[in-house]
């Protein structure tokens, strides 16, 4: 299998971040539907059953608040609905509220997937070649955390065995805790600094080290960089030409190109279309066996 | 070096900032605020993780800002079922006092982004990373009264936990209208104000319960293996 997940970290870089800049600050209703279809239609097809259901309801939830409340908060526009304590309700902000809602239902679930594909191994590996240090402190950050879990339950066990069991009342509880979280600090310190002298002793901002990557650029990468990059141009030069003009105040008026709509579409669609073309191939190679 | 290192980040800072701001007037109409906070929180962080970057800083003293951040990170966890109640901003703002304001830094704004890797990141992350930051920084900045007095301690937390419930609805309101609308401002910071409690209450609670034991640890460490001279 080579689904999108297997494309290199950083054709998904681009890619990720090319679609959330487009979203997040072109600011155009048509472009923004594409967007949250895109992103949900991937998001679904990786991420199965229940807890989408669960997610789904709590983003539609979040949409529809972020919608009904802009109206509240602005009366600009011409086309008055009703008035509401005296305040007049416009089809416009009602409008404009709909499309800040699909917007940020669109950005919140592209990181969905960015947090799917582009894991935190990915990004440290990106990260590496601009600040090492930062990467390796966030990494080390990330293997001390189930470490220190771990090692809390071993102190809490043998605070037990040793007869400091916290009874039932809660100051009991609270002052047991506090004190494997005190043994805890200490030991995970003095741990720190054995694991600074190893890395020491084994030749840590020495010069002629090198890195080891698990991740090779191949002519996939680079076709698809290529792609994301055409369409991002594109996408951008029509924005910029005025083809994708919208503007909800105090009348709704918008000019719309399709080419850049298609564009921004295919974009969107694009790690849909990988995997299922990889769906096929896996078929039809099996089909072939 | 030291030279070179405030013309880098002035540079920066004098000319980024002020770009982006412009660019994005230009650009982009109705998301520019969106577009520019963004940037600002995320460019103003820069120069001092370059500083970090370049500066000597020896395999310990790594991990022992590891360490630190992970802690903070696991107490998101511990308490993530109240959700204005974490201690991150108590260990920055620790971390800060004891080692300096460039620990207090770094290990505020990462423990925004390794606590994100299990939260979700989003829009939200370099806000986090700049609001804990900088919380971190000018702690460490303010490090002797600080580190004297428990009441001093106490106020800046209350100041930090206010600092950032208005941060945070910033940001909301940014994102929710694309413009900077002030009487959204201000009906989410009304109806924010329950968690603006929470976080002071936490804070304080935390710098309290918190301060002397890690302190001490962390004065401990410092003393014993000669780590964050100055």
């Amino acid at each position: 299998m080579n689904g999108f997940e297997y494309f290199h970290p950083t054709a998904l870089a681009l890619y990720f971040a090319s679609v959330l800049f487009i979203t997040m600050f072109l600011s155009n209703p048509f472009l923004n539907v594409a967007a949250l279809v895109g992103a949900f239609v991937f998001y679904a097809k990786t991420k199965k059953g229940i807890c989408l259901v669960k997610e789904t309801g709590f983003s539609f939830l979040l949409f529809v608040l972020i919608a009904i409340t802009n109206p509240l908060f602005s009366h600009k526009g011409a086309t008055v609905l009703f008035f509401f304590n005296n305040n007049p309700i416009t089809l416009e902000s009602i409008l404009y509220g709909l499309n800040n809602a699909v917007m940020l239902t669109a950005v919140i679930y592209w990181f969905k997937c960015l947090n799917l594909v582009l894991t935190s191994d990915k990004l440290l590996y990106l990260l590496g070649n601009a600040s090492p240090k930062i990467a390796l402190l966030i990494s080390s950050a990330l293997r001390f955390i189930p470490l220190l879990k771990s090692q809390g339950e071993r102190i809490k066990a043998s605070q037990i065995t040793m007869g400091l069991y916290a009874s039932s009342a809660w100051t009991d509880k609270l002052k047991g805790t506090l004190r494997v979280c005190s043994a805890l600090i200490t030991w995970s310190l003095e741990n720190a600094i054995d694991t600074g002298s190893s890395m020491k002793a084994r030749g840590y901002g020495l010069k002629p080290r090198t890195h080891y990557s698990l991740y090779r650029f191949t002519r996939r990468d680079a076709l698809m960089m290529v792609l994301v990059a055409a369409l991002d141009i594109f996408v951008i030069f029509a924005f910029c030409a005025q083809w994708l003009e919208f503007s909800f105040y105090p009348l709704v008026s918008y000019v719309c190109s399709l080419s850049a709509l298609v564009a921004f579409a295919l974009l969107c669609l694009l790690p849909l279309i990988i995997e299922i073309k990889e769906d096929l191939m896996w078929k039809y190679c099996k089909s072939r066996i | 070096m030291n030279r070179r290192k405030n013309v880098a980040t002035f540079v920066l800072l004098a000319i980024a900032i002020p770009f982006v701001v412009i660019v994005g007037a230009l650009v982009f109409k109705e998301r520019y605020y969106a577009f520019v906070s963004l940037c600002v929180a995320f460019l103003s962080c820069i120069p001092l993780f370059y500083a970090f970057e370049r500066r000597e800083s020896s395999s310990k003293e790594l991990a022992v800002l590891a360490v630190m951040i992970a802690i903070s990170v696991c107490g998101r966890f511990i308490f993530s079922f109240l959700p204005g109640f974490k201690p991150v901003t108590a260990i920055t703002v620790i971390c800060a006092v004891y080692l300096g304001k460039e620990a207090g830094f770094v290990v505020g704004s990462l423990s925004a982004v390794v606590s994100n890797f299990y939260f979700g990141q989003g829009p939200w992350t370099p806000f986090q990373m700049f609001a804990w930051g900088f919380l971190g920084f000018i702690a460490g900045l303010l490090c002797s009264p600080l580190k004297k007095s428990r009441a001093a301690l106490c106020i800046y937390g209350a100041f930090a936990g206010i600092a950032f419930s208005l941060l945070m609805d910033v940001w909301a309101t940014l994102w929710a209208d694309g413009a900077f609308n002030l009487q959204r401002y201000a009906a989410l910071a009304v109806s924010a104000i329950p968690l603006t409690v929470e976080y002071v209450v936490s804070n304080v609670i935390f710098l309290l319960l918190l301060s002397n034991p890690i302190g001490e640890k962390l004065e401990r460490i410092k003393n014993k293996y000669g780590l964050f001279a100055v």
